[in-house]
């Protein structure tokens, strides 16, 4: 608990000081720590999967600086998603991360992931209405996200509304945890 | 009587309105307790409330390291001008970003937890400031702190409204229970106040024809017809008073007079009692040596005659003539003694009347003339029969009166034999025993018969006190005694007797000693 303080307050001074201080993979990093803690599965978790489509290189990067963390109280695992890989391979992710490629626009692939509790990532905002759940974005020097309300509910993840009044939300539902 | 009127209303309105001002200061007491109290908690729990909300808002853009975030958030409270500093802290307590209009400096420690007030000193009316900790949290983990110092003002002004508010009402209270105090008191003590004044003028001025009137039939009213029946019978007492006081006053003279001239009579009567008495014990007494004197007489008249009759016939022989004269030699002894005897009687008499008729004061033997006293008494003592016991010096010589002495011992001895001495009393003695004590004539007179009850021994020396007034007691004597004993010998007397037990009356007498003993 004590090692999570000490990184969150360093990387905030370092993250508040200058984004240009701090790598985009770190921010990103971060982020995907916390959205564990905003996002409920419906299922009990033992440990986070976390999936990273087509950029092994960020994967590692997620390893290395993951070790010996836990998300939410969780130990996470990080796996690193091919393209190609079958849908059956993504469907035990809780977080597919689509780095560079766009996430599959097949609607039978995107609905086995959302019956499937998967939470899509897109490094894209403008993906969040093509099937995503969050999309990055910068504004004024500062990483931010958008969020599709409806894409969360109908793949059952809950979201909390201290999280939906700071993001940018589309397709609002009106209901929130 | 203004003054009395006065006090009295005065003290029903004093009371009502003490009672008044304890129900007052103590409702005023709890209730502005309760109110602050009540506003404290208010103020506390919107507080709570006011942080609980701002730290929701600022949980995600924490998490997200959105400081921008946290300021527009933050911002809300910039509208309540009683917020004085809000911060928000790192985990590790570092200020991340503070709104602080006062520039004042941060608190150098947020803890503990939770709300609470927090003051300077400890003046229980001056709050400081309310100071809240919050921890934010998503899902357990710890993101940071928010700490919100807020002003007081909004209480202590509070305080100050309430105090105002209760402070008017309390005065408005006062005077209201004041009013209706004296309106009231006027109403219930008005009947008690007429009848206070009617009360003064009638003990004032004797008018017992006044009379008060109530309309109500309540106690009040019991209370007038009371006093109004109390006037109307003390003015017929009054008015029949005098007459009857004049009545009685006269009735009571007449008693009175009637009294004393019975008394004078008694007096008179016990006189001639004592004198009757002198009379037939001097006849008495002198009659037994006149009548051995006259038989003395006739013997020595028939022997004489005898002898004068063988002196003629010349027949007259020695041995008669020796006989004869040794019996007229005899006869004339008795005949003398007889005589000497029936002259001591006489003169002994007539010194006892003597005495009691010139009443100076002479030198006498005490002793001598007590023995003469008894002897006057000598057939009546001799008839019962008493011993008379006379103890005391044989020469002592006094100045007094004697006639008083012998009324006094006269009338003790009469008494024992009139009542001390029965057929009951087998060995009936007197004694009678003086000597002198520190200048003082101690005189005691004892007998040994059946004595006197408690309630006799204590009216014994009044007048008129006698238990045989039908054999012809006049109860004078005692009382005769008691003043011849207080008044002309200027001494006391004290009677000491039981039932059965015989009396002892002890004299105490001032004397002059003569010096010509």
């Amino acid at each position: 608990m004590n090692a999570t303080k000490v990184f969150t307050a360093t990387f905030f001074l370092l993250y508040t000081a200058s984004l240009l201080a701090v790598s985009e993979e770190s921010i990103k990093t971060a982020y995907l720590e916390r959205f564990t803690m905003f996002i409920q599965w419906p299922k009990p978790i033992e440990s986070y999967n976390i999936c990273i489509y087509n950029d092994d290189a960020f994967a590692s990067i997620l390893r290395k600086s993951y070790t010996s963390r836990l998300f939410n109280n969780h130990p996470l695992n990080v796996i690193p998603i091919d393209i190609g890989t079958s849908e059956n391979e993504t469907l035990r992710c809780h977080i597919l991360y689509f780095r560079n490629s766009k996430p599959n626009q097949h609607e039978s692939y995107l609905n086995a992931l959302r019956k499937n509790n998967v939470l899509v990532i897109s490094d894209d905002a403008a993906d969040t209405k093509k099937g995503a759940m969050i999309g990055f974005y910068l504004q004024n020097n500062l990483l931010r996200f958008v969020i599709n309300q409806r894409n969360l509910e109908d793949a059952h993840l809950n979201v909390s509304y201290k999280l939906l009044n700071f993001a940018t939300v589309i397709e609002p539902t009106g209901g929130s945890k | 009587m203004r003054a009395n009127n006065h006090s009295i209303t005065s003290q029903m309105v004093i009371l009502l309105i003490i009672t008044s001002l304890f129900i007052i200061i103590f409702g005023t007491l709890f209730q502005v307790w309760y109110s602050i109290n009540h506003e404290k908690r208010t103020y506390l729990h919107e507080s709570q409330l006011e942080a609980a909300l701002i730290a929701d808002l600022i949980t995600a853009p924490l998490a997200f390291f959105d400081l921008q975030g946290i300021n527009a958030n933050m911002h809300r409270l910039h509208h309540n001008n009683n917020v004085l500093m809000s911060v928000v802290y790192s985990p590790d307590h570092t200020s991340l970003m503070s709104f602080n209009p006062g520039n004042q400096p941060l608190p150098s420690t947020i803890f503990p937890l939770g709300t609470r007030f927090e003051s300077p000193n400890s003046n229980p009316w001056m709050l400081g400031s309310l100071k809240t900790t919050l921890e934010i949290k998503q899902n357990d983990q710890l993101l940071g702190y928010l700490y919100i110092e807020k002003k007081t003002d909004r209480i202590t002004s509070f305080i100050m409204e309430l105090l105002t508010a209760v402070t008017i009402f309390s005065i408005g209270l006062i005077l209201f229970v004041y009013v209706v105090s004296r309106i009231l008191s006027k109403k219930i003590l008005q009947p008690i106040l007429t009848l206070t004044e009617t009360a003064k003028e009638v003990a004032e001025n004797n008018n017992y024809s006044l009379r008060v009137t109530h309309n109500n039939q309540d106690e009040i009213a019991y209370l007038y017809n009371a006093f109004n029946h109390l006037l109307s019978e003390t003015e017929s007492l009054t008015s029949h008073l005098e007459s009857r006081v004049a009545s009685r006053t006269q009735e009571l003279n007449d008693s009175l007079e009637i009294l004393k001239k019975a008394q004078v009579q008694l007096v008179q009567s016990e006189k001639m009692a004592a004198l009757g008495n002198l009379v037939s014990g001097v006849a008495h007494e002198v009659n037994t040596p006149l009548g051995n004197a006259i038989t003395g007489g006739s013997i020595i008249v028939r022997e004489t005659k005898e002898l004068l009759k063988q002196i003629e016939e010349g027949t007259l022989k020695k041995s008669f003539m020796e006989n004869k004269l040794h019996i007229l030699n005899e006869t004339a002894d008795l005949l003398l003694k007889s005589i000497n005897q029936a002259a001591n009687l006489i003169r002994s008499f007539k010194r006892i009347s003597v005495d009691q008729s010139i009443e100076e004061k002479r030198d006498f033997n005490l002793y001598g003339y007590l023995e003469e006293i008894i002897l006057t008494f000598h057939n009546k003592l001799k008839k019962i029969p008493v011993t008379v016991l006379l103890e005391g010096d044989h020469d002592l010589i006094i100045k007094s009166y004697p006639g008083v002495y012998a009324q006094i011992i006269s009338n003790f001895i009469q008494n024992s034999l009139l009542h001390g001495f029965n057929d009951t009393i087998s060995d009936a003695t007197i004694t009678i025993h003086f000597e002198i004590q520190k200048g003082n004539l101690i005189l005691t007179y004892s007998d040994n018969g059946i004595g006197m009850d408690e309630h006799m021994s204590k009216i014994a020396f009044e007048p008129f006190t006698t238990t045989k007034r039908n054999a012809g007691g006049t109860g004078l004597g005692l009382n005769i005694v008691y003043n011849l004993i207080t008044q002309k010998l200027n001494g006391t007397v004290e009677l000491d007797s039981e039932l059965s037990n015989g009396i002892k009356l002890s004299l105490t007498l001032p004397v002059e000693l003569s010096t010509s003993k």
